[in-house]
């Protein structure tokens, strides 16, 4: 069959491209591997200490001991340790030299402030530009729970129920959570976003293999045989997606069995995913060609594209360390998506998402193949 | 007739690019389509291969519709593209299953075109060979390799010796005389007349789309032909002799300029061994004669007012 003659020979054509072989496979093996260690430090999650967090208690009366008693409670020493100032002033200067991340301060009326009914507060004071956001919030969770508890007791004592008992118990039930495999470490990173890279790399072969018969005198001699059209651009797109998934699957066995890049546990979820990002590729690179008045500029279009796209979805370093600005445009970068479909299968498990994410991959696959046609159909009008 | 075109006309935009054309091919000729760049040839062999849909006229093909029969004719004709259409990262003979396969052969039949090809072409030790080290030569033979794999009744070929040395382009001629000889019906474009003159059997001049004229070599030289014209070079030339020269019988003008005569006389008029004659009587030695015999060149200029390199 012509369309099998035209499959195989693109591919041997397109494995026979040295150039496009280092760029492919050699050049992600070498950059996993550099980002992969360089920015190592970059993704170790360190165990979370104890807060610290000044106390200053001021109350006059005895309602405030019960506060004080939560704060002494094992279950809150456990994740707070709480330094007792004697001084408002005290407790600020602890803040603003950073020793403590917050300090509870009650006042000298927070009894009186219950008993009258008007109202009393504990208040946490930080500093917001001291960083250690992740430890303030811990502070202040440790403070509203005790409030909405106190509160609860306080409501049911107003409507004449016996709201005096506090009783400490738990719902929670203690599992130790196996972290391994679950939060990616560098090499497990860069090895999707490399591998996502190729693929939209990948959309050269769809640019290069129908360039050849769009712009260049070859695709004329065999428009001129005994073929129908549809039947060399689907051989040569098939080609092209096939070479390409042939190099995203090598990229996860090198990575997996060299690099120990963690892949999850179905390879053929993975296979599947690397399968539309392939197509999807494939169609971008076949739509840029039909929208570029020639060869040089789709070329040109194209190298610029790849590498854009690559660094807005945070393939060469993630996006959370670059700003809100930068997480924003995530979006635009298809690559997001495929980072997405892998990370979510692999690391969060949810194969719903991943499904989803799938789909959408397909369709957008559809649409640049689609917008290539009609492109290419108003060209040849 | 293998091929007959039919009032054809291609217009891009406002340019009227093939205007109004008629042709007709036998079957078995080596058919000419001669004409300076950008007169029409490729936009009319474009519209003969489906490549170029056309605004008017009709094409039909082996007796076929071109458009309704499309497939069908398409296995039939093999072109030699103006550009080298070939694959510089296969080798040569898998440029050569490539498209034997698209032409439909395949087994033993594809291997044994194959080496058939290879020998014809001269590319035997060249096989396994890639094109992007050959010569501009070799790679023009492989371009015709591959359009005459699948022994097409007719050959398109569109200016297939452009950029390439003298020995390699009498080889192509060569190759055409033979694959005319062995039945394909060839037609053959260039903006080189003397390769048309050469091994054409019937010539087109086309010019701004329209076919100007259109016959056997002979046809097309006496279109201008209606004199003689012989410069005779002499040691030493004066008027006398000229005026003696001019009463020769059907000598109608004698020019005599740097020892150098021009003598112009009727067409057929055979009068050279008496123009000799009187020359001889006068004791002047003659040292060089030229017979001007009309070219192709000379009809297009002709019929065109300039030259086909214009």
């Amino acid at each position: 069959m012509a369309i099998l003659n035209i499959i195989y020979f693109t591919i041997l054509r397109n494995l026979r491209d040295k150039k496009d072989l280092l760029l492919m496979l050699v050049m992600p093996i070498v950059v996993i591997y550099i980002l992969g260690n360089a920015l190592s430090s970059q993704f170790v999650f360190a165990e979370i200490k104890r807060s610290p967090v000044g106390f200053l208690n001021e109350d006059i009366g005895g309602a405030s001991a019960r506060f004080e008693d939560f704060l002494s409670s094992n279950e809150v020493e456990e994740i707070l340790e709480v330094i007792k100032v004697d001084s408002y002033e005290e407790g600020v200067s602890l803040v603003q030299n950073r020793e403590v991340v917050a300090l509870i301060y009650i006042n000298a009326e927070y009894t009186q402030g219950i008993q009258s009914n008007a109202g009393a507060n504990i208040e946490m004071i930080t500093d917001l530009h001291s960083g250690g956001g992740f430890y303030r919030m811990i502070v202040k969770n440790v403070v509203d729970s005790f409030v909405e508890s106190n509160n609860a007791i306080m409501a049911m004592t107003m409507i004449g129920g016996n709201g005096g008992e506090y009783r400490r118990t738990s719902a929670i039930k203690d599992n130790t959570i196996d972290l391994a495999d679950k939060i990616p470490g560098s090499m497990d990173y860069y090895g999707v976003t490399m591998l996502v890279m190729i693929l939209m790399y990948g959309a050269n072969y769809g640019l290069h293999g129908i360039a050849k018969e769009y712009f260049v005198g070859i695709g004329d001699r065999i428009k001129a045989s005994p073929i129908k059209n549809y039947q060399i651009y689907l051989g040569r797109t098939l080609g092209a997606v096939f070479t390409l998934f042939l190099q995203a699957m090598i990229l996860v066995f090198f990575t997996k069995h060299v690099y120990g890049v963690n892949w999850g546990d179905n390879l053929l979820v993975i296979m599947m995913i690397c399968l539309s990002l392939a197509v999807f590729s494939v169609g971008i690179g076949i739509m840029v060609c039909m929208l570029a008045p020639n060869r040089k500029v789709a070329n040109s279009i194209m190298t610029i594209l790849v590498p854009v796209f690559t660094f807005l979805a945070g393939g060469y370093a993630p996006i959370e360390y670059m700003g809100e600005l930068f997480n924003k445009f995530k979006y635009l970068s298809p690559n997001y998506i495929g980072h997405r479909a892998f990370f979510s299968y692999i690391y969060g498990g949810r194969i719903v998402e991943t499904q989803l994410l799938v789909i959408l991959i397909w369709g957008l696959a559809f649409l640049t193949m689609g917008l290539a046609i009609m492109l290419g159909r108003r060209e040849t009008a | 007739m293998i091929v007959e075109i039919n009032n054809l006309v291609k217009r891009y935009e406002n340019n009227i690019a093939v205007d109004h054309i008629n042709l007709s091919i036998k079957e078995g000729d080596i058919y000419g389509l001669l004409g300076p760049n950008g007169a029409g040839k490729t936009t009319l062999i474009n519209t003969m291969l489906c490549l170029s849909r056309i605004n008017e006229g009709q094409i039909k093909i082996f007796g076929k519709d071109l458009y309704s029969q499309e497939e069908e004719i398409k296995k039939e004709i093999g072109i030699v593209p103006q550009d080298v259409a070939i694959y510089d990262d296969l080798t040569t003979y898998e440029n050569l299953v490539f498209f034997g396969k698209l032409y439909g052969l395949k087994g033993n039949l594809l291997k044994n075109r194959i080496d058939e090809t290879l020998e014809f072409i001269g590319l035997q030790d060249k096989k396994k060979a890639y094109p992007k080290k050959f010569s501009g030569g070799m790679k023009r033979r492989l371009n015709i390799g591959c359009a005459i794999l699948h022994q097409p009744k007719l050959i398109i070929m569109d200016e297939p010796t452009v950029g390439i040395d003298p020995q390699s382009r009498n080889q192509i001629l060569e190759s055409v005389k033979i694959l005319n000889e062995k039945g394909s019906t060839i037609i053959y474009t260039s903006h080189y007349m003397e390769e048309i003159e050469e091994i054409c059997k019937t010539i087109t001049i086309i010019d701004h789309g329209r076919v100007i004229a259109s016959g056997t070599k002979e046809e097309l030289k006496n279109l201008i032909s209606f004199e003689d014209r012989i410069t005779i070079r002499l040691a030493k030339a004066n008027n006398n002799l000229c005026n003696e020269i001019k009463s020769i019988d059907q000598v109608k003008e004698c020019i005599v300029e740097d020892n150098r005569l021009t003598i112009v006389s009727s067409k057929n008029s055979k009068n050279l061994g008496r123009i000799i004659d009187v020359i001889t009587q006068q004791n002047s030695l003659i040292q060089e004669i030229n017979l001007e015999k009309p070219t192709l060149e000379g009809v297009f200029l002709t019929l065109t007012g300039r030259t086909l390199r214009d």
